[in-house]
């Protein structure tokens, strides 16, 4: 009786994702049910679409960034959260958490007022949407980094300290190998989050330098038409594929 | 020994700190000094401190873009917690593959970018979407209705979005509760409904406290659900900061909106502390 109850939930969940599939193979702009063929024409339009495929290579390199630099910023500091003794350590986990429920957009606003008082030569450049995707991903790692040293038994690393490992190395050879699968998962999903943000994006794209969620934004502004459906299944590939690689879902840990 | 090996991890800290203070801290508190200079239209962003763009939002035109806002947030919660709570109890009560299938489709929706998914809403319910297309062919209405750019559209697609991290919220205290208590309230004669109603319910509000405090935070602060599915017509504080940023240019009054909404959701936050303290 329950799978007869929540079988449509789970409809309604994947309703909007699979529709958009289902478009980017329509024939026509008009979406039609049942379909009478399938094509692959905005496929080939898509790669003729300077700024889309411009922008995927964008969102690429800022994922790719922000994600290094979550990691490289929020293991450290998801270790010292879960297992420093420190004044105030409540205070900052919930700062450091904080741009996960605030609004994106207010945060993009905060960093262009920021950005034209102290350093009006960033503007126009890739640095701002850097920044910006780095500030909302660095959360994420924390968050996930941080469950999984929960989990992890903090006495192997004291165990390897006893036996005379220095901190550096019982961290890298105890307690990594062991929080590893948390960390690959921070890892894709910060790449996903930043591949998918839109809020902290809009302020700073121009010219060449513009997000694929932004292209899309605009495109279905000015035609409509599938080529973006054909954009997005690829992203929902891609997505899939990675998450696949990274997190079988056997293993799967929720964020 | 302890105390230095402490001072040495929160060293730790310094780079995300760094980076928080710089592109967090440092943005809000330019915020709130923009917010202090004289408001207008392509205001020059100098002059003398002054409150004027706090004042103009008592204009009733923001007092209702506040007030829709609210009134979005708090029916997309509300519709999250209706539906979170069913799809949560089915992951919990089931085992093997049909909770993995469970989970991996509770959680797919989360990898798909906000944008396509609000184009496929676009796609679902536009003029010539599949829903007024399906309607017209069998039917029951004549011409297409005009189910986009409306807030009923703009909360289906707020719960859609959202949903699963009320789902995941619940899940996680239902997952810890012991199997012993419903099994003691079923031993001593109460049925399936009154164990629900009087153990499992209660024991799990937590859960669907903190996944509503998430739910209404996020759906709050969300901009391109309501920008694409609620257009121009629906109005809501994020889309009319943009609108304030790129099309009017009065930067005060975008600031004193922007903070607005954030000591709006500070509040909120503190309400739900209040609640769980009490012990809900």
């Amino acid at each position: 009786m329950m799978r007869a109850l929540v079988a449509p939930l789970y409809g309604f969940l994947l309703a909007a994702p699979l529709i958009v599939v289902y478009y980017s193979f329509s024939p026509g702009v008009v979406l039609e049910f049942p379909p009478k063929e399938f094509t692959l024409t905005w496929y080939e339009n898509l790669f003729e679409r300077q700024r889309l495929v411009q922008a995927i290579g964008v969102s690429v390199f800022v994922a790719t960034f922000a994600t290094a630099v979550a990691l490289i910023a929020g293991v450290p500091a998801a270790y010292a959260l879960t297992r420093g003794r420190f004044v105030g350590r409540h205070a900052l986990a919930a700062l450091f958490l904080s741009p996960l429920v605030l609004p994106g957009l207010v945060l993009a606003l905060g960093l262009l007022m920021a950005m034209s008082t102290l350093a009006p030569g960033l503007v126009g450049t890739v640095w701002p949407l850097l920044g910006a995707h780095g500030l909302i991903t660095l959360p994420w790692v924390i968050r996930a980094v941080s469950a999984s040293l929960e989990t992890a038994d903090p006495h192997l690393e004291d165990a390897a300290r006893g036996l005379g490992a220095t901190p550096l190395a019982a961290f890298f050879l105890v307690t990594l190998p062991a929080i590893r699968p948390g960390v690959t998962a921070a890892a894709a999903f910060a790449f996903i989050v930043s591949f998918g943000n839109f809020a902290l994006s809009m302020f700073f794209t121009s010219g060449t330098v513009t997000t694929l969620p932004v292209a899309i934004f605009e495109y279905i502004d000015q035609f409509q038409d599938p080529t973006v459906a054909a954009a997005s299944t690829l992203v929902i590939v891609g997505t899939a594929v990675l998450v696949g690689l990274t997190a079988p879902p056997r293993k799967m840990e929720l964020p | 020994m302890h105390m230095r090996r402490d001072t040495k991890t929160s060293m730790l800290l310094l780079p995300s700190g760094a980076i928080y203070t710089a592109l967090l801290l440092a943005p809000i508190a330019l915020l709130l000094r923009t917010s202090l200079l004289p408001e207008g239209p392509g205001a020059p962003l100098e002059g003398p401190l002054s409150l004027s763009s706090y004042a103009a939002l008592a204009d009733p035109y923001y007092g209702a873009i506040f007030v829709r806002t609210l009134r979005i947030a708090a029916l997309t919660t509300l519709f999250c917690l209706l539906l979170g709570y069913p799809l949560a109890l089915s992951v919990s009560r089931s085992r093997g593959t049909w909770r993995r299938l469970q989970l991996l489709l509770l959680v797919s929706p989360l990898f798909v970018s906000v944008v396509v998914r609000a184009y496929g809403w676009m796609l679902l319910l536009g003029n010539r979407g599949l829903v007024n297309s399906a309607l017209l062919s069998i039917g029951v209405i004549d011409a297409p209705i005009r189910l986009l750019y409306s807030e009923g559209a703009v909360v289906l697609a707020l719960v859609e979005a959202l949903l699963p991290f009320m789902a995941i919220s619940i899940l996680a205290i239902l997952d810890r509760l012991a199997p012993e208590l419903e099994e003691a309230a079923r031993g001593l004669g109460a049925s399936k409904f009154e164990t629900f109603r009087h153990v499992t319910l209660p024991l799990s509000l937590p859960g669907a406290l903190s996944g509503a405090l998430l739910v209404f935070m996020v759906s709050m602060g969300s901009y391109a659900t309501p920008a694409l599915i609620g257009g121009a017509r629906i109005r809501v504080v994020v889309t009319e900061i943009y609108t304030q940023v790129m099309a009017v240019f009065n930067w005060p009054l975008a600031a004193s909106l922007s903070l607005t909404l954030l000591a709006l959701a500070l509040v909120v936050a503190q309400l739900a502390r209040r609640l769980e303290a009490r012990g809900l």
